[in-house]
């Protein structure tokens, strides 16, 4: 490991797990373990609780379809979601840059009251800083989340033949900050897919026992989260590239710019990791809650190299490898 | 009887299924010498008693005439107790594994053999299995060493008692020649349909050459794989195979007949003709004739054919005067690795192949047709596949090592008892059919050596299947940087152990400092390396797509140069030109590069107006084929000194390729002054280091110098500068090589 921090440590990929495992763990002992997922579970006499906690320091604060605020109430609630928890509290606090403009944090305030209200939560702590002008960039947020979880939902062990869905069409989110960000004068309507997901819990309460696994492809997109449960559980992943719902203009845009969609972030959809013969009943369900785009797009294989791939429509099946830092070519 | 002396001989190098033992059994019958001759695991041992005369005489003719197809690595010959023996006898195999150092390529089928099956009264008349100890498979259908029949996929057909005569007869051609058989007893063609169906005929190769004349294309089943095959004459049958292939422009192989219709249609030089009719048969890359007997779309826009002779006598038989050239080009679906399994074959080719033309003799090991050009008097591998495979190269280490090659063009060598051993060709690692195939080809090449390595080298690519590959193996994987491992590999081929100049031109490799190299000038050993020039870096946008789409690359340059996009580039979209720009300016999905590919793939697409490419350096192999020789001229250019090392400028050559543009002069003009230009620099960059540095060996690699007027031009400049110029021939000096390059910096580094 390098002795300096490097962007890519923030990254989520391998080298965010070196410096957890290096700096973090060493010293945090047995509370944080390695596994897959973002909410930490724990019971007391009264109830099945879920804990997580994260930070926002996306650029463009505004962005087509959201804003800092939004993300950072949907990213709590929906790392909530992911262990089958219905949020309940949230905690909110922010680091301001000296100079930053008030109503712009009214703005931000605004959205995330918002969002809370619509998904029936409540912002009931935070904090607020202030650093000098150069030490921040404008507004970092940090949000943490408790959720009560349901009973119904009980991860288990995934095998061969289990079905991997998708709720929704992926790399909006990523797509949108990316145009925002650069300005890239490409006419599109593509907006962030930013929303929060708790209501899957609900929603699919019957369905709930035959999901095995729930994970938000942020960071890196379906392809990075999917690289990281296929080493979890040790079997391939087989994706079927004409099942993935990705919208025609992101397609178009990433196309241009040379970026697989598959490794661009989601924030308002979840994979969810069905027992086999049940993803078409959980399909359903999907759909009859209004994830019209939501579909089955492959299923764990019965070999163990713990790759990914994609079966695509020329008939080959291609790998999604699991990307170390910035994508640099590998074509000679 | 007391003057009698023995001794124990062994032999190691290709020594089995090449006639060894019944040409030692024959000359130590001649010289009246008596013991005894065994395979032992792949070396020979040989106990002989007999005067010392005798001896010397019998060793004499052992190393100065051994059979044609043996390889002799070494000699050792220790005095032996015992020295009492009746007779000289050939023993059976030993199946001590200690010794795995050797394996026999596939050869085509010999001249005595084509003689029986030419001979009416030969009961292998018309056979196409027929073989001898020096002709046929070997390491296709071969599961375990010692090359014993009961190690190949031979096993399941059990000799008749004619073969088995000729086999255990010491005097016979077929004397222990493992896959021999007959009509009787052996492997059988058979024709299906497009779903494998077998089909109701007399005669399946008439059938075969009937629906060839017909423009069907036919899936043949070979020697290590599947070929797609069609009449090379007839232009809507190839048109048909390059849409059903999925490959509409990279050029297809050529089968001929014989020489003389090769001649026909190319220019062919003596070394060249002698390389066509070798019993390895490898494609061979000849410059075209002008001459319009073959359809454009076989090898569209390029001054040069892919052709090869037959080499089994199936082959043979497909030909008559009205079918004298055939398309044989890899069975698969482009980008995938071709297919040597039936069941694979049938899913696989059914939309491509009309019919199928199967064997039921089982394919070991896939392994595609070599390739190889011409240079002078050298032979350069550029795909080292069936004929040559494994190859087998000295490199003294003590240190067992497995390396990873790199992800296009992967290979494995395994170092093993002071010998680098090179797997066949092994396509891209992007399909995880292809990545199975390179692990399966990593185990069984392992257990054929009785190979354990302990250290693995890899790739700096973090993202390459090779290097996460390693990863898994072990602890103790070495990373080589890209173009550390061509130089040391061009070292280490012509063993040389010291300090020297590596000029390494290709298309992307990882460098140490986190950007992509490609235009290379280093100074170092096998074992370490220091950047001292490049090709000045440019930003470019877009990662493997900028590959796919040359027009890209040629942006980035023209952006960074404040040159009028739209004027160069005028058959790009306008909006995506402008998308580009500003990803440029913003760094979206941008990298810095250094890649000579990539400047070729900017000049390429700036002359040629090659937007979108189909295979790999489509756009730069174009170019060359547009060279105008006679143009002397070239282009401005400047090298300057920093703290990086020298860098050639890239700039005032651009603005003259701009320029000609803007003048209207003729690409073929263009092309030449670029490729003088980049000669030019490139040895007055080496004269500048050798300056610095006191250094005068060079050494050439990278796939860029698969651009023979390019690495012609070069070494003309570098040798007349008196300098030494060393570059790869028996291993491919593009990423095929990479492999072997590896191991020999790994086992350098390992050395300390
Ligand atoms: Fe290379
Ligand atoms: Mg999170
Ligand atoms: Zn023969
Ligand atoms: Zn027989």
């Amino acid at each position: 490991m390098t002795n300096k921090i490097k962007l890519y440590h923030g990254d989520g990929g391998a080298k965010t797990n070196e410096l957890i495992s290096q700096v973090f763990l060493k010293y945090y002992g047995d509370g944080m373990e390695s596994s897959l997922s973002d909410s930490f579970v724990f019971t007391t006499k009264e109830a099945k609780l879920a804990y997580t906690t994260d930070s926002f320091v996306v650029q463009p604060l505004f962005f087509r379809g959201g804003d800092i605020g939004k993300l950072a109430v949907c990213g709590t609630l929906n790392d909530l979601t992911t262990a089958g928890a219905k949020p309940i509290y949230i905690s909110a606090s922010f680091i301001i840059e000296e100079g930053f403009d008030i109503e712009d944090l009214r703005k931000i305030a605004q959205s995330m009251g918002e969002v809370c209200k619509k998904n029936g939560v409540k912002i009931v702590t935070g904090d607020t800083k202030v650093v000098e002008q150069g030490c921040g960039d404008g507004l970092f947020i940090n949000t943490s989340g408790i959720g009560v979880v349901s009973e119904k939902f009980v991860p288990s062990e995934i095998e061969p033949e289990d079905e991997i869905i998708i709720t929704g069409t992926i790399a909006e989110h990523g797509t949108a900050i990316l145009l925002d960000r650069y300005d890239l004068s490409i006419e599109t309507d593509i907006i962030s897919d930013c929303c929060a997901l708790n209501h899957l819990i609900t929603n699919l309460d019957m369905e709930l026992p035959y999901i095995k696994l729930m994970k938000d492809p942020t960071r890196g997109g379906i392809a990075t989260v999917l690289n990281e449960i296929a080493v979890h559980v040790g079997y391939n992943v087989e994706l079927i590239e004409n099942n993935i719902p990705i919208c025609p203009q992101v397609k178009g845009v990433n196309d241009i710019l040379g970026i697989d969609p598959l490794y661009l972030a989601c924030e308002g959809r979840m994979l969810l990791v069905v027992k086999k013969d049940f993803g078409c009943r959980v399909l359903h369900a999907l759909k009859i809650w209004g994830y019209k785009d939501a579909q089955i797009i492959g299923h764990f294989a019965k070999e163990n190299q713990r790759l990914v791939y994609l079966q695509t429509d020329i008939g080959g099946k291609r790998l999604l490898p699991s990307l170390e830092g910035q994508t640099v070519p590998r074509i000679c | 009887m007391s003057n009698f002396l023995s001794y124990l001989i062994h032999i190691r190098g290709i020594v089995q299924g090449v006639g060894m033992r019944p040409y030692i059994y024959k000359t130590a019958k001649a010289f009246r010498l008596t013991g005894f001759v065994k395979n032992k695991g792949s070396s020979v041992e040989i106990v002989i008693s007999g005067e010392q005369w005798a001896i010397d005489g019998f060793l004499y003719e052992l190393t100065s005439n051994p059979p044609p197809n043996a390889t002799i690595y070494d000699i050792s010959v220790t005095p032996h107790t015992k020295a009492h023996f009746r007779d000289f006898k050939i023993l059976h195999s030993s199946q001590n594994q200690q010794m795995q150092d050797s394996i026999l390529p596939d050869l085509a089928v010999c001249e005595e053999c084509m003689e029986d099956i030419r001979n009416r009264q030969d009961r292998r008349f018309e056979y196409a299995f027929t073989n001898c100890t020096n002709c046929g498979p070997r390491y296709s259908i071969l599961k375990d060493l010692p090359y014993d029949r009961e190690n190949t996929s031979m096993h399941c057909f059990s000799m008749c008692p004619q073969c088995r005569e000729e086999y255990k007869n010491p005097q016979d051609r077929r004397f222990h020649a493992q896959p021999n058989c007959c009509p009787v007893c052996g492997p059988k063609y058979s024709l299906g349909n497009c779903m494998g169906e077998p089909m109701e005929c007399e005669s399946p190769v008439e059938k075969t050459k009937q629906l060839l004349k017909e423009g069907k294309i036919i899936a043949i089943k070979g020697i290590g794989g599947y070929h797609l095959v069609c009449n090379a004459q007839d232009e809507a049958a190839i048109a048909t195979l390059r849409t059903r292939k999925k490959r509409p422009h990279k050029p297809f192989a050529i089968m001929a007949a014989v020489v003389e219709d090769v001649l026909e249609i190319c220019t062919v030089s003596p070394k060249e003709k002698e390389t066509l009719a070798n019993n390895q048969r490898p494609i061979v890359l000849l410059n075209k004739k002008g001459n319009a007997l073959l359809p454009e779309i076989i090898a569209p826009r390029l001054h040069q054919y892919g052709v090869m002779l037959p080499y089994t006598p199936l082959h043979y038989f497909l030909f008559e005067d009205s079918l004298k050239y055939l398309i044989m080009t890899s069975g698969n679906i482009s980008g995938m690795s071709i297919c040597y399994k039936d069941e694979d074959a049938l899913t696989q080719l059914s939309e491509v192949a009309d019919y199928f033309l199967i064997h039921n003799r089982e394919i070991m090991t896939p392994i595609d047709d070599s390739v190889i050009r011409v240079l002078g008097e050298d032979v350069l591998i550029s795909r080292c596949g069936r004929g040559y495979a494994p190859m087998s190269l000295p490199l003294d280490t003590p240190f067992e090592i497995l390396a990873l090659g790199g992800n296009q063009k992967a290979s494995v060598c395994f170092l093993h008892h002071k010998r680098a051993h090179i797997s066949q060709y092994l396509g891209e690692l992007n399909f995880l059919d292809a990545c199975n195939e390179y692990i399966s080809v990593i185990n069984r090449l392992g257990c054929l050596l009785n190979a354990n390595p302990k250290f693995f080298a890899h790739d700096l690519h973090p993202n390459f299947f090779s290097t996460q590959y390693g990863k898994t193996l072990g602890k103790k994987s070495i990373a080589v940087q890209h173009h550390h491992a061509h130089m040391a590999g061009c070292m280490a081929e012509h063993e040389f152990c010291g300090v020297g100049i590596g000029i390494i031109f290709d298309g992307t490799g990882m460098g140490t400092d986190g950007t992509i190299w490609g235009g290379e000038f280093l100074v170092g050993s096998r074992g370490e390396f220091k950047r001292v020039g490049h090709l000045e870096c440019v930003t470019l946008q877009g990662a493997d797509s900028a590959i796919e789409a040359p027009w890209k690359c040629a942006l980035s340059y023209l952006h960074t140069m404040n040159e009028n996009i739209e004027l160069y580039l005028p058959n790009i979209d306008k909006q995506q030109l402008q998308v580009i720009k500003k990803a440029l300016q913003n760094n979206v999905n941008c990298y810095q590069s250094s890649s000579m590919g990539r400047f070729f793939d900017c000049v390429a697409a700036l002359t040629l107006h090659r937007s979108q490419i189909s295979y790999e350096a489509q756009a730069a192999i174009e170019l060359e084929s547009m060279v105008d020789a006679a143009i002397t001229e070239e282009y401005d250019f400047s090298i300057s000194e920093t703290e990086g090392g020298f860098i050639l400028r890239y700039q005032s050559i651009l603005k003259g390729v701009l320029e000609d543009l803007k003048n209207q002069q003729p690409v073929s003009v263009i092309s030449a002054k670029f490729h003088n230009t980049i000669s030019r620099a490139t040895v007055v960059c080496a004269c500048h280091i050798r300056e610095k540095f006191n250094l005068n060996s060079i050494f050439l690699s990278g796939g860029v110098f698969e651009n023979s007027y390019l690495l012609k031009n070069i070494v003309f400049g570098l040798t007349r500068s008196d300098f030494q110029v060393f570059y790869n021939r028996k291993v491919p000096l593009n990423d095929g090589g990479l492999c072997f390059g590896q191991g020999a910096a790994a086992a350098s580094i390992l050395e300390g």
